[in-house]
């Protein structure tokens, strides 16, 4: 029999990541892979998983698994934990808003456009293109020869209150004007919790729209800050549509989208050139 | 033409060509030409304007797309377009709104709308998804003021000149017309996984709900 784990309970969005399906954006598909790349990695590196291996991705806690065979296992790459059959690890709400468990040997969910990461929107990718429920059975692949817990791996910086996020001004700036940008970067904003993996809403102003802002469809990237049509900021993350049409006032730096990806919804955060 | 950095490893072009379909083709136009100067990049096609991933700087750029739109033009490679044959019902929930908007009949709509043979313009938004155009002229109505929380997936909707199949059930600001029926935009184990490719013509065929 293969060797697997077992859900016992997981909230909502727990979804099976690997390091994504980049290049496909041309034919509308987003790149999805971990919203925490370094607590992504962390994990993997801790149980000597090659960088990239299919993780449990845990927004907002809490998930429960129990192992049903041996295997070794570590959240955002914490020391690793040894597990008997039966045994269960809980990954626990934290400071950070997202955590991964990864398993050695990772899980071993079939490849979909060439990645195991899961695609909620599209219903494709991990387990049956979905989010993990109790019940659920994963199973874990082949450890490598080297594998077994490695010695050390990156500690994951808790964000400072209010984080601080390096922004660039995005295509569209001087369409939307001055006083948007101003105001972006004047008002602290507070993670909504309307906010997922398409996309991080935030609170706090509506920033001024300009008639004819509307674009034609334009091409996305996660990191883009659109601006809706009622002046709310959205970050798009990593399972965004391809094109849209609201113009981009900002782009969000790589270092700054993973500290994003870890402020729970409230956390207050300001941006910064 | 303007330019600007997006992200660490991208660029962003926008061509400054405006809104329309001859937009659309010529900056088809200029990706192929892109994408022979810079095979390793990835280029997404918007109106109007392009992303270059994997290229954060790049002298040539301008040049480049000068040569793409300049009088010398090569037209656009020969594509193995297909025709597309969707069969819809009509009975969208906006049917009654684009049609007062439009100062016709619910069946003029359905008519105009289904009379039409449409170009896939763009692919992009969702997986499957695609701008196909143009509306006539009577039918371009503006998006909804507040998106819908939930498009059930392959409504068909309309916003501005274009109009598309929601593949999936998302969140959506076209008005909606109709659903398609036996359509299948998006199927990962396909090759290639979407219907519909860029330059390929769609038409709708009305059918009775029964």
């Amino acid at each position: 029999m293969r060797p697997s784990v077992r859900v016992v309970a997981a909230t909502p969005g727990c979804t099976v990541q690997d390091a994504g399906r980049p290049g496909r954006l041309a034919s509308g598909v987003p790149p999805s892979g971990p919203l925490d790349p370094t607590a992504f990695a962390a994990a993997n590196l801790r149980v000597g998983n090659a960088p990239g291996v299919a993780c449990i991705e845990v927004p907002l806690g809490a998930l429960r698994v129990v192992a049903e065979a041996a295997c070794v296992a570590s959240i955002d790459g914490e020391p690793a934990l040894a597990l008997s059959p039966g045994d269960e690890i809980v990954v626990s709400a934290a400071t950070r808003a997202v955590r991964y468990l990864a398993i050695a040997g990772g899980l071993d969910v079939p490849l979909v456009l060439g990645s195991r990461s899961t695609l909620v929107v599209a219903g494709f990718g991990g387990l049956e293109g979905r989010a993990l429920r109790g019940g659920d059975v994963l199973p874990v692949g082949a450890t490598r020869p080297s594998g077994g817990e490695s010695a050390a791996a990156p500690t994951v910086a808790d964000p400072p209150d209010p984080a601080r996020l390096m922004v660039r001004p995005g295509p569209h700036a001087a369409l939307l004007g001055e006083e948007a940008w101003e105001r972006l970067l004047a008002t602290t904003w507070t993670v909504s919790r309307r906010s997922d993996r398409v996309g991080t809403r935030l609170d706090g102003a509506a920033l001024p729209r300009r008639a004819g802002d509307v674009l034609g469809p334009s091409p996305m990237l996660r990191g883009c800050v659109q601006i809706t049509s009622d002046g709310t900021p959205v970050v798009l993350g990593p399972d965004h549509p391809t094109t849209g049409g609201y113009p981009v006032l900002a782009f969000v730096s790589g270092a700054s989208r993973a500290m994003l990806a870890r402020l729970r919804p409230g956390r207050a955060l300001r941006f910064a050139l | 033409m303007k330019t600007f950095p997006y992200g660490e490893s991208a660029i962003y072009v926008d061509l400054e060509l405006g809104s329309g379909p001859g937009a659309t083709e010529m900056t088809h136009a200029v990706a192929a030409e892109l994408a022979l100067a810079l095979p390793g990049a990835e280029i997404v096609v918007g109106e109007s304007s392009l992303l270059l991933d994997g290229v954060s700087a790049w002298d040539d750029l301008e040049a480049t797309v000068a040569r793409a739109l300049g009088p010398a033009m090569r037209s656009a490679p020969p594509r193995a377009a297909r025709e597309h044959v969707v069969r819809a019902i009509y009975d969208g929930p906006d049917l009654d709104e684009v049609a007062r908007a439009s100062g016709r009949s619910r069946a003029e709509v359905v008519a105009l709308h289904a009379s039409t043979t449409y170009l896939v313009e763009i692919v992009g938004f969702l997986p499957g998804f695609a701008y196909l155009g143009e509306l006539p002229e009577t039918l371009r109505v503006a998006r909804r003021p507040a998106p819908r929380p939930r498009v059930p997936p392959l409504s068909i909707g309309i916003a501005g000149r274009h109009t598309g199949v929601y593949p999936l059930a998302s969140p959506g600001g076209w008005n909606l017309v109709a659903r398609a029926l036996d359509f299948v935009p998006f199927d990962p184990r396909r090759t290639p996984a979407s219907a519909f490719a860029v330059g390929d013509r769609v038409r709708f065929e009305p059918v009775d709900a029964s």
